[in-house]
């Protein structure tokens, strides 16, 4: 039975419950206790209008319970240090149709209410095998916790609600195209003026009979002109989100239950884009590097000469000339090295399979974000890919085929081009030479191998599968009388 | 149990036992009495609550199921047979009974041309596999089916001779084999050439042929049977106009061999006869980029 505390009482019978400043009796826990996954979800829905999760996310646990009767609740259980926060759960939980109590551990009795305003205590604390054991004016109920329910996977299936004023105004979009509308997106935004960024993101395939994973680009527009909605809304392939936090958004034409900004798991660094027609979020862990549409446009390449540059007047020009590559005539030999370019390295890791181990322990590898340089000792086989270098030094490289003029020394070439010690420099036709320091070339064998994952596999198993299959032997037998008596031709 | 399901368990439970699980493991394969499209429609309703009475028998056949389907794509499990596989393996028990040589009698010889047009109408009323994973699984289920062959032994002694189509040989006319000079001559029949003298052969290969083309992986994976001839069906062809589709027909159809793909070719140039313009652009698609990959791999 529930008493009500005096004002000014001082002792409580309820283990883990005691008095605040105001004299309100409290107990380190607060726990919600609602009938149904709805209810909790309507709970959170009106409290993350008027506050943020910030504080007590981490201190906040959902669970399942089971009464002694076998009926199912929800409890949300969370630590609590001031009776004025505990009030404003305790009236949003009464709105979304919970009931609130205070304690901790075994015992929890019913939070303050208006017939009680420094909260109740139990009369006599009864021996329970429950995990909670509640009280409340109305029923005494003993609870099993059967699982725990993690929040931001509940936030995660909860289907967005057809709303067809959202995203309505302006403001920024996500956008997310399938791969192959996405270049051309791209290219009317640019030349639309609209300023954006973009980026590629990856998930893994839809089924096991898929080899690929999914790529999408997604597109930021900080603001676009509101005669692109149309566009962009009924076109198949493409899908316009509202960004309603950080690291989260929302389809455009749905709203979510949950006032997602006040939840900190959906503040980044990841996304979390939610699809209407009850299609499952799409979540990036991290969210692609973006880059602005100007810089991925195709650019075009002056063809002539650059204009020589200004010389001040009245100094006299230097005599110094630029290094060039010119046209050889001789055989191109000696070829020990091979730039591969981005594009041609799926190539290259099927080529790999194919080397002989000489090679592999032979060559070195480095590798950047314009290609790999891949250089073998004298003797050892090269790859029939990328574009050849042959040594005019240790480390200086010339592409085959060339030479360079002025024919000075390649001791003289490398004091001229000015790189620290232990440097590898590749002369390139167009554009400054390469440098690529000694150290980030691996042996090719250290290189290539990824980690593979293991399992152990019961060999029996493995042995009766692999045992051939007898052959199938056709028995024919008397099929008796009336053969076909099952066998009814039915009518139109 | 329900009094009315109990006869239909025990007919499904008899089909599993002695058709579908000899065409999933190997060894004798014993059709069961001719179920009809009726009876087979009732027992395929009970497909999503069907137990074998044999549970380790169910548990082989689960494995040997998805033993063939791991040699075409990397699954861990497959669903149970749907009630259109329960539908196809009547159809194929039924398909067998029709050229059971003591079938027709002297008093109603068109007992296989009844059969086998009871069969057509079953098989009319099944669907194709709607996805991948359906064309997948009913190919795991019927991989094997034109494996099955029947052994004729024809038994021959001094004074004269017998034949036996599927069944061992009296004992009787075996006795004393030196003295009477018996010899003993085994005959393997495949599946094609199943029907004696005197029944529908054709109507028997048209009715075989429309059951392969309910499942388009296994007519693919047999296309270089000699009777029926492969023909491209709107199964098929569905298959093959998706990419991961054309991907599952390469690899099954994988060392098919050189009448393999004659037949492949054949059949294509059947459709370009027929001016059947979008078909014959899939399946020369097909074709192409299977010479194109073969020129690649060789």
């Amino acid at each position: 039975m529930l008493e009500r505390v005096a004002l000014h009482q001082t002792r409580l019978r309820t283990p883990g419950l005691s008095l605040d400043s105001r004299g309100i009796a409290l107990g380190s826990h607060g726990l919600l206790l609602f009938p149904s996954l709805d209810r909790l979800v309507a709970f959170f829905a009106v409290y993350t209008q008027h506050q943020p999760l910030d504080d007590w996310m981490n201190k906040l646990r959902v669970e399942l319970l089971r009464s002694n009767l076998g009926g199912r609740e929800v409890a949300l259980i969370v630590q609590i240090d001031a009776s004025e926060r505990m009030d404003s759960m305790a009236e949003v939980a009464a709105l979304a149709g919970g009931f609130t109590f205070t304690g901790g551990g075994r015992f929890w009795v019913q939070y303050r209410d208006a017939a009680a305003p420094y909260g109740y205590d139990l009369s006599e604390v009864s021996q329970t095998q429950a995990t909670y054991q509640l009280h409340h004016t109305t029923f005494n109920q003993g609870y099993h916790v059967e699982r725990t329910i993690d929040l931001k996977a509940l936030f995660l299936r909860l289907s967005p609600r057809r709303d067809p004023t959202a995203g309505t105004e302006a403001g920024p979009r996500w956008i997310l195209a399938e791969q192959g509308l996405g270049g051309a997106l791209l290219h009317y935004l640019r030349r639309s003026d609209v300023q954006a960024r973009v980026g590629i993101c990856e998930w893994p395939p839809l089924s096991a009979l898929e080899d690929t994973p999914v790529r999408r680009y997604l597109f930021d527009l900080p603001a676009y002109p509101p005669r692109m909605n149309r566009l962009f809304t009924s076109t198949p392939g493409l899908r316009v989100f509202v960004p309603v936090a950080p690291g989260a958004a929302v389809e455009v034409g749905y709203r979510h239950p949950i006032q997602l900004r006040a939840i900190p798991s959906f503040r980044g660094p990841g996304l979390v884009l939610f699809l209407g027609r009850g299609e499952a979020p799409l979540e990036l862990p991290q969210l692609p590097i973006l880059g602005t549409l100007d810089a991925l446009v195709r650019m075009e390449v002056f063809q002539g000469d650059p204009p020589p540059p200004a010389v001040p007047a009245g100094e006299p020009s230097p005599l110094r000339i630029p290094l060039r590559l010119l046209p050889s005539l001789r055989a191109p030999t000696d070829v020990s090295a091979a730039w591969i370019e981005p594009a041609q390295l799926p190539l290259l890791r099927k080529l790999l399979y194919l080397l002989g181990s000489d090679t592999l322990r032979k060559a070195t590898l480095a590798l950047s974000d314009q290609g790999a340089f891949l250089r073998t000792s004298r003797g050892t086989q090269l790859l029939p890919l990328g574009h050849y270098y042959r040594a005019l030094a240790p480390n200086l490289y010339v592409p085959a085929g060339y030479e360079t003029a002025p024919a000075v020394s390649p001791q003289v070439l490398l004091s001229a081009i000015d790189v620290p010690d232990g440097s590898v420099v590749i002369l390139r036709h167009h554009g400054a030479p390469w440098v690529i320091p000694e150290s980030c070339f691996v042996s090719l064998e250290t290189a290539i191998l990824e980690g593979t994952t293991w399992a152990p596999l019961h060999a029996t198993v493995l042995n009766e599968l692999a045992s051939p299959l007898p052959r199938i032997q056709l028995q024919i037998e008397d099929p008796g009388l009336r053969p076909l008596r099952d066998v009814e031709i039915e009518g139109p | 149990m329900n009094r009315e399901l109990t006869p239909l368990i025990l007919r499904g439970d008899e089909l599993y036992r002695r058709v579908l699980s000899p065409l999933l493991l190997g060894g004798s394969l014993r059709p069961v009495r001719p179920l009809g499209p009726t009876l087979a429609r009732r027992i395929a309703e009970l497909a999503d609550t069907f137990t074998c009475s044999d549970l380790d028998l169910q548990h082989r056949c689960d494995e040997a199921r998805l033993r063939h389907a791991r040699t075409l794509a990397p699954l861990d499990t497959l669903p149970p047979l749907s009630s259109a596989d329960w539908m196809l393996l009547a159809a194929f028990n039924d398909l067998l009974q029709s050229v059971n040589p003591r079938l027709p009698s002297v008093v109603a010889p068109s007992r296989p041309t009844r059969l086998l047009n009871a069969c057509s109408l079953l098989l009319a009323s099944i669907p194709p596999p709607h996805d991948l994973l359906a064309a997948l699984t009913r190919h795991a289920t019927f991989a094997r089916a034109l494996e099955v062959h029947r052994v004729d032994t024809q038994v021959r002694w001094w004074t004269g001779s017998a034949q036996f189509h599927g069944e061992p040989p009296s004992k009787r006319l075996l006795a004393m084999p030196n003295l009477r000079r018996v010899q003993i001559t085994e005959t393997w029949v495949e599946l094609e050439t199943l029907p004696l003298p005197g029944f529908p052969r054709e109507h028997y290969h048209e009715v075989l042929a429309a059951w392969l083309a309910l499942s388009p992986l296994t007519d693919l994976a047999t296309a270089a049977r000699i009777e029926p001839p492969f023909r491209w069906h709107a199964t098929s062809l569905g298959l093959i106009a998706t990419v991961p589709g054309r991907r599952l027909a390469r690899r099954v159809l994988g060392r098919i061999g050189a009448k393999g793909d004659v037949a492949l070719e054949h059949a294509t140039r059947e459709l370009e006869k027929q001016n059947l313009h979008i078909p014959f652009q899939i399946a020369a698609r097909f074709l192409d980029e299977r010479r194109a990959l073969a020129s690649m791999s060789s």
